[in-house]
């Protein structure tokens, strides 16, 4: 930011220096179609400007690329937190008395990894989208729960 | 590409016919002095190159930052990728 409020800032002051000492008009020809006069300084900005919007036009379909590529990988870190979020719940649901404490504790170590993860705030689960992940949880729950019904027989 | 082939290519002949437009003599001063006397159409050239410099380099700071910002996103990708193979 600062680099730039940098570069505008030294423009500026040059053009206004340019301003300052070329206070004389000339005869512009708009393309053979008028004459019009103005001020030197006036017309060397209106230049400047167009030159500034050339570059801007040259930027700007690289700039909405790269911005659609930060939306996908944006959308890609919420599907993975959201599977990751979804895995650490699964690992916490008791399956056996026996085996409930070590479940606890893996799912405590997953928890202390996950929220010392890099994760912006921005990027958490909506209530919708938490509401999803149960339900898949359930439901896996219900087909563990079969399977074990299934072992054991 | 192509697209940014047909800007220039209509800037470019904007400017020139603009150019051709203008071909008399012009003094730029510093101070009381006459600094340049030269044609308008160099003037035009020159501030119209000035201008789009200019502009390149915002545009590349901001650039800059994009890619950053992509790449520390691919890598909080691949960490949660790994954390989700475990």
């Amino acid at each position: 930011m600062s680099l730039k409020i940098i570069t505008t800032l030294v423009i500026a002051f040059l053009l206004v220096l340019f301003g300052i000492f070329n206070n004389v008009h000339v005869e512009v020809n708009l393309f053979g179609i008028k004459n019009v006069s103005t001020l030197l300084s006036f017309f060397v900005f209106v230049v400047f400007l167009a030159g500034g919007i050339y570059a801007g036009f040259l930027s700007f379909s690289d700039q909405i690329k790269q911005s659609s590529i930060i939306r996908k990988l944006k959308k890609k870190i919420k599907n993975l937190k959201e599977a990751l979020k979804e895995q650490e719940e699964h690992e916490q649901i008791p399956i056996d008395d026996s085996e409930e404490h070590s479940t606890e504790t893996e799912g405590n170590n997953l928890e202390s990894s996950f929220n010392s993860n890099e994760i912006d705030a921005d990027l958490r689960l909506t209530p919708n989208q938490r509401k999803m992940a149960l339900l898949k949880i359930k439901e896996q729950e219900e087909e563990l729960k079969k399977k074990q019904v299934f072992d054991e027989k | 590409m192509k697209s940014k082939i047909i800007i220039t290519l209509i800037f470019a002949l904007l400017l020139a016919v603009f150019t051709l437009f203008n071909q008399q003599q012009a003094d730029i001063f510093f101070f009381k002095f006459s600094l340049l006397k030269t044609r308008l159409a160099i003037i035009v050239l020159w501030t119209f190159i000035t201008g789009a410099v200019y502009a390149a380099i915002l545009a590349i700071i901001s650039q800059i930052k994009l890619r950053t910002t992509i790449s520390r996103q691919k890598r909080l990708i691949e960490e949660l990728e790994s954390k989700n193979g475990k």
